[in-house]
């Protein structure tokens, strides 16, 4: 029994070690009030920005850039296809630096963010940082792509080619896979009343 | 050959340390991996005092990934088991509690962030899960008890062990 205990006590300690050793850069205690504020601002954007999918199907109706926050591999792998010009963009939420030539072509249109699911923050991160570049009218979609997939939307593979307007849109035509259910077919050159140039 | 029932118990409990030791290696990796994420999925508990949920972060993975690695080289084998059995005990009940508090919990901070343990570990078949888990704890249990008794057998002579053990061989 005290072998026992002495021997879990060192699988504890090792593991604290560790855990020390892991975490030297991060804090031990948690700043309560950043904590707060994103907890705070996720819930703002949740309660005002979140859309559910009857209002995602309308937003691309009226002609939203819907945008894949997730990163070039999963976006590849699978992704919501629009016969839309532009199709889905990707714009990985760590990486808007490298796309803000193509999402300068889109400014003034609304624009619907998805990432995984709705755990994942990518999508958020995104928002923070298109709202930085002068982007207004964005929504989010927190089921993202597994609720797309969950209500049968139809969905492609392949890497996001779109360069601008007219160009060879990585849309619906091509590699889609059959799926029924085309969310709409917008004309991206008509925006949104609603939306802030 | 597959009626010997010590050569059962030793292969049941040899996978069942394979399984159970193997998840909690896996799943520990990813919050390892991102100690600062896990640390958001154990605040979203709102189990433990918000002071205390990063520390628990930084430690609690690396205690599930050397006992799943103990209980799979069967070393320490009983500890490994025991402080599993422990955790297991303790995630059931954090489930629990956001049944309970009607939390919700977008992402049950289990499979480190790996898709394909989602699936067994988010509620409610998370808790399905741990039991099946802990039974099979209770396999590898029952195996090490009943190697012992029968290395113990061995060791004594039937003379030894007293009259009644020798009539009844």
């Amino acid at each position: 029994m005290g072998a026992s205990l002495l021997r879990i006590l060192v699988i504890v300690a090792i593991a604290g070690g560790a855990g020390l050793v892991r975490a030297r850069n991060l804090p031990w205690v948690p700043d309560a009030k950043k904590i707060q504020e994103k907890q705070d601002e996720h819930s703002w954007l949740r309660a005002n920005r979140g859309l559910t999918l009857d209002q995602l199907l309308e937003k691309i109706d009226e002609g939203a850039v819907v945008i894949d926050a997730r990163g070039a591999d999963a976006y590849a792998d699978g992704h919501l296809a629009l016969n839309t010009d532009p199709p889905v963009l990707n714009v990985p939420a760590e990486e808007i630096d490298q796309h803000v030539d193509r999402l300068m072509k889109v400014l003034g249109y609304p624009l619907v963010l998805y990432c995984t699911s709705n755990t994942c923050e990518y999508a958020e991160e995104l928002y923070e940082s298109l709202t930085s570049y002068g982007f207004r009218d964005i929504w989010i979609y927190f089921p993202g792509y597994e609720g797309i997939r969950d209500a049968g939307l139809p969905t492609t593979t392949g890497p996001d080619s779109w360069t601008g307007f007219g160009s060879d849109p990585n849309g619906i035509a091509g590699d889609e896979n059959g799926e029924q259910g085309e969310p709409g077919d917008a004309d991206p050159n008509t925006p949104d009343d609603g939306a802030e140039p | 050959m597959s009626t010997n029932p010590s050569r059962k118990w030793t292969y049941s409990a040899l996978l069942a340390r394979l399984i159970v030791g193997g998840l909690f290696v896996v799943s520990a990796t990813g919050k390892i991996m991102d100690p600062g994420a896990f640390a958001d999925e154990v605040r979203d508990y709102q189990m433990l005092p918000l002071a205390a949920t990063n520390t628990v972060a930084y430690i609690l993975p690396w205690i599930e990934a050397l006992a799943g690695l103990l209980l799979v080289l069967t070393l320490w084998r009983k500890e490994a088991r025991l402080i599993i059995a422990v955790l297991l005990v303790v995630f059931t009940l954090a489930k629990a509690w956001t049944y309970a508090h009607g939390i919700d919990i977008q992402g049950c901070g289990c499979s480190g962030g790996l898709k394909v343990l989602d699936a067994i570990y988010d509620t409610p078949q998370g808790i399905v899960t741990n039991v099946v888990l802990l039974a099979l704890l209770g396999v590898d249990h029952h195996a090490q008890r009943f190697a012992r008794k029968r290395r113990r057998a061995a060791m004594v002579p039937a003379d030894a062990a007293g009259p009644e053990a020798a009539e009844s061989t």
